[in-house]
């Protein structure tokens, strides 16, 4: 899956300036501190529409707190601050005019966890739609039998919509909150490795569901899975920490970054020679 | 018994021992409480005791107006305690970083505020409400220092019952655009109902037991109050009346005394049943 826009040549330490052209996130020298420690280098970085990005690297390297940059979830952590710029469709999210419940629609979170509210399977999808103006009743019913469709998880709950949402497994449980975000039509869908709390079968379930949002709209997913990144994303990002402090090492397209890697240190995450 | 393979050694089989013995000696202490005031106070208890106004000073009749002053003193407490509780406790959980100063400040107040012996509370409520704001000995000025009491052991309660609501609950109300307003009156407060229970249950035992605050307070007229701001005798200023000041008295003390614990255990049950099945169930689970 190529766009015109990248080439090869381009793809060096920062995903080049010539990616943002079609870039639906892009990260410009994107620094993360956690009170006086620096989390991340300063990092630039193009993430693709419609497309999925994926973002590897051993724990510690500043990749959970690169991801929440982009919807502004630190904002809620205490002592975090984030320089630099994080530009969403041309427009910069850490300005002072930024409606962050706005933001938060157009770019939904997926945790590691699951982390259903603690109502009815219905309720889960239902609040946060009334919270944005979904006033008429049947339509929020139509559009949580869409979403709870899309996730392939209406077979399975049709009958029980108004049971708790804690009955059903970890595997149904990150579906429907997948369902939960896709309900407020996101344009970027962020993970937080979806995955690795889930068993493998329950894995590939999401995984092929986290697939089945390409083209529709962009999914940018943190994954400790090599394979998984390797099977589901179109461009990979990798990120190593030197000093307690995480930076970009690498980033193109996802089967060039594992077959020919330009930096060594690539090469030997990717082959499992390190990390 | 513990399964038997965690008890592995003497030390173990000492401590386990000496915690058993511990939590034998703390029913054993509730339970001779408890049979003391039945054998000696059932046979008062009926429903005319219940209903009737006592006759020479408290020796005879019943304790009707005594229950209705409990009551009323305990409604001032309450309607005062929780709103202004939940608040304080909100602001302190969701709103203030853990480590403000101010936050700091509050929670060192509260805590001191609650080892507070109750006579302190006493004066304070009758130099501020009965005096100051000229409430004078009434209903009204019981049970507002009886919410002053009540207020640090209900904030801590509910400050900790908020703080034990898993944190990805309010990361999954940002990250879905939901106001923090939202997050917290539709996820946040119901999940935390139970320990909020607690915290009132709490400050309701706190508030029916004390003696020494509303004495200087609410008074200790034993006539039925007509208005909140008439003076009233609770429950146990009138067991302290008749068991101190009334000669021939003792009898209509325990059988009081009992209907203080049979009321305090009823609402211990009213409220852990309302937690589990009424208001939880309606609020969560749907």
């Amino acid at each position: 899956m190529t766009t015109p826009n990248f080439t090869r040549q381009q793809e060096h330490t920062t995903c080049p300036a010539a990616l943002s052209v079609n870039a639906h996130l892009h990260l410009e020298d994107t620094a993360i501190f956690y009170g006086g420690h620096q989390a991340l280098r300063e990092t630039t970085l193009s993430i693709p529409r419609k497309l999925i990005f994926s973002i590897i690297g051993p724990s510690g390297c500043g990749k959970s707190s690169m991801l929440r940059a982009m919807n502004r979830l630190n904002d809620r952590i205490e002592g975090c601050a984030v320089r630099g710029r994080v530009v969403l469709n041309g427009e910069d999210i850490y300005t002072a005019g930024t409606n962050l419940i706005q933001l938060r629609r157009r770019v939904g979170m997926i945790f590691q966890q699951p982390n259903p509210f603690p109502l009815s399977i219905e309720n889960n999808i239902d609040l946060p739609l009334r919270e944005h103006g979904w006033h008429s009743r049947s339509k929020r019913r139509e559009r949580i039998e869409k979403v709870i469709r899309e996730v392939g998880l209406w077979n399975e709950v049709k009958d029980r919509l108004r049971q708790s949402a804690f009955r059903l497994s970890g595997g149904q449980q990150q579906r429907l909150c997948v369902a939960r975000a896709l309900a407020l039509d996101p344009e970027v869908l962020l993970m937080d490795e979806p995955c690795s709390a889930l068993d493998p079968l329950s894995s590939a379930v999401v995984e092929d569901l986290i697939v089945g949002l390409r083209d529709r709209l962009t999914v940018v997913v943190v994954t400790h899975n090599l394979g998984q990144a390797r099977r589901i994303s179109d461009y990979t990002a990798f990120f190593w920490s030197r000093d307690h402090m995480g930076c970009l090492v690498e980033c193109g397209e996802t089967e060039r970054l594992f077959t020919a890697p330009v930096r060594d240190l690539t090469a030997a995450y990717v082959n499992g020679q390190r990390g | 018994m513990p399964h038997e393979s965690t008890i592995s050694c003497g030390r173990d089989r000492a401590l386990w021992a000496a915690s058993q013995a511990a939590v034998w000696a703390v029913v054993l202490v509730f339970a001779l409480i408890l049979f003391d005031l039945l054998r000696y106070g059932l046979a008062g208890v009926s429903w005319s005791f219940l209903t009737e106004a006592p006759r020479s000073a408290g020796r005879e009749g019943g304790i009707g107006p005594m229950l209705v002053s409990t009551g009323l003193i305990l409604f001032v407490a309450l309607a005062a305690t929780i709103p202004l509780g939940l608040c304080a406790a909100v602001a302190m959980a969701e709103w203030l970083p853990y480590r403000a100063r101010f936050a700091r400040f509050a929670r060192i107040s509260l805590d001191v505020l609650a080892g507070m012996p109750s006579i302190v509370f006493g004066l304070f409520g009758n130099a501020f409400f009965s005096i100051y704001l000229g409430m004078g000995l009434s209903i009204w000025s019981g049970g507002l220092t009886l919410a002053c009491m009540a207020l640090p052991l209900f904030v801590r309660a509910t400050e900790e019952a908020l703080r034990s609501v898993p944190e990805s609950y309010r990361a999954g109300g940002d990250a879905l655009g939901m106001t923090r307003t939202r997050t917290l009156l539709r996820i946040v407060l119901p999940s935390a109902l139970p320990g909020i229970m607690a915290g009132v249950i709490l400050a309701i035992g706190r508030a029916l037991a004390e003696t020494a605050a509303l004495i200087f307070t609410s008074g200790y007229v034993d006539r039925m109050p007509g208005a909140l701001s008439d003076s009233g005798r609770a429950l146990s200023v009138h067991i302290y009346d008749l068991a101190m000041n009334v000669t021939g008295g003792s009898a209509n003390a325990y059988s009081s005394a009992l209907t203080l614990i049979a009321l305090l255990i009823l609402i211990n049950g009213m409220a852990v049943w309302l937690t589990h099945h009424g208001l939880y169930r309606r609020l969560i689970k749907t």
